[in-house]
């Protein structure tokens, strides 16, 4: 069988999340999703998208067992660079927050902050290096947040859920370099 | 070549940041410091203000790896400039592998960062008196040129005592 895109309303409907909020105001967005069969390599889960602006402060996730050695990664994307629509949208990286985080047939969690999968740590490198997509990142266009499941399946109702958390920055008062 | 600080602007400017916010509604702030040469110990970076009245929910930190690298994030009284601890929040954590923390707990490399080590006399839920300046103090050895370190603080207001008290 070849990976299915699957996509929350949220996502697909073209109309941005409001960012006209006070600045620095932390805004959060939520979404669970239940695996409608066994997940496939390759499979994509489009869940939801952050205004241009926005300042990354945490991803914040859970997910069940895999049933074997499963991985999870979660990345970005744009809206499709051609029609400008969020139906096929197109990928900045599928493993800029989180790389191949190793799952392995244990429920856990994660946060940027860190997280587990049983009782075994993720490393720092798994939870996007500070090259890829960091703590403390501002969005410059829409973007949106997806994940890719590998290797093993999840099994068929398997949940995972996901909590984005951001402020908005109208300029560079907000999240400033030192120097 | 001794000890430098480093501030952003927004710590420089005369104004702190908004204190005129609903009650409890949940504020951030977020910081990139990138190191511009080999860091020394004794190196200090002044990263946020947070106004009279603020309690701090939580405060969020990601590094690159650094050989013997200790970091550590303290107060400041803003008006005056003096340190009231450089350890107050993070206690010289060492970071010799690439890791994240929180005030609910961190690691670095593979290790967790040990409870002692975070949350000192100011931890999560403690609200500031006066207009409080966050420092980051790198010791041990140095960080390299180029090393980025991120950070993000949490709160809210509390204009009275009916946001953060205590139970009893």
């Amino acid at each position: 069988m070849a990976a299915t895109a699957y996509y929350t309303e949220a996502f697909r409907n073209n109309a941005a999340p409001d960012s006209t909020v006070p600045a620095g105001a932390v805004m959060g967005q939520f979404v669970q999703y239940t695996a409608g069969a066994n997940t496939y390599t390759g499979d994509t889960v489009y869940l939801l998208r952050v205004p241009k602006g926005a300042v990354l402060v945490d991803v914040i996730c859970q997910w069940d067992a895999s049933g074997g050695s499963g991985t999870l990664s979660l990345g970005t994307c744009i809206a499709n660079s051609t029609t400008g629509l969020w139906n096929s949208p197109t990928v900045v990286q599928a493993t800029n927050i989180f790389n191949v985080a190793a799952v392995t047939n244990s429920a856990g969690r994660a946060s940027l902050s860190g997280g587990f999968t049983g009782t075994s740590l993720l490393s720092s490198a798994l939870l996007g290096t500070t090259t890829a997509l960091p703590l403390g990142y501002k969005f410059t266009v829409d973007t949106g947040l997806y994940i890719t499941f590998g290797t093993a399946a999840f099994p068929n109702d398997a949940d995972f859920y996901f909590t984005v958390l951001y402020f908005m920055d109208y300029g560079a008062d907000m999240a400033t370099d030192v120097g | 070549m001794a000890a430098t600080a480093y501030y952003t602007d927004n710590y420089k400017a005369a104004t702190v940041p908004d204190g005129n916010v609903p009650a409890g509604m949940l504020l951030a702030q977020a910081v990139k410091f990138t190191i511009g040469a080999a860091a020394y110990v004794g190196d200090t970076a002044y990263l946020f203000r947070l106004p009279k009245g603020a309690v701090l929910v939580d405060i969020k930190a990601q590094f690159p790896a650094g050989s013997s690298v200790t970091m550590s994030l303290g107060t400041v009284t803003y008006s005056t400039g003096a340190t009231v601890s450089a350890t107050n929040i993070v206690n010289a954590a060492a970071c010799t592998g690439a890791g994240r923390f929180s005030l609910a707990g961190g690691f670095q490399g593979t290790t967790l960062v040990s409870s002692t080590l975070i949350g000192g006399a100011i931890g999560v839920g403690y609200k500031f008196t006066v207009d409080t300046g966050i420092l980051y103090t790198n010791a041990g050895a140095a960080l390299t040129d180029d090393d980025v370190l991120y950070f993000v603080v949490l709160y809210y207001m509390d204009y009275g005592a009916d946001m953060a008290t205590d139970v009893g």
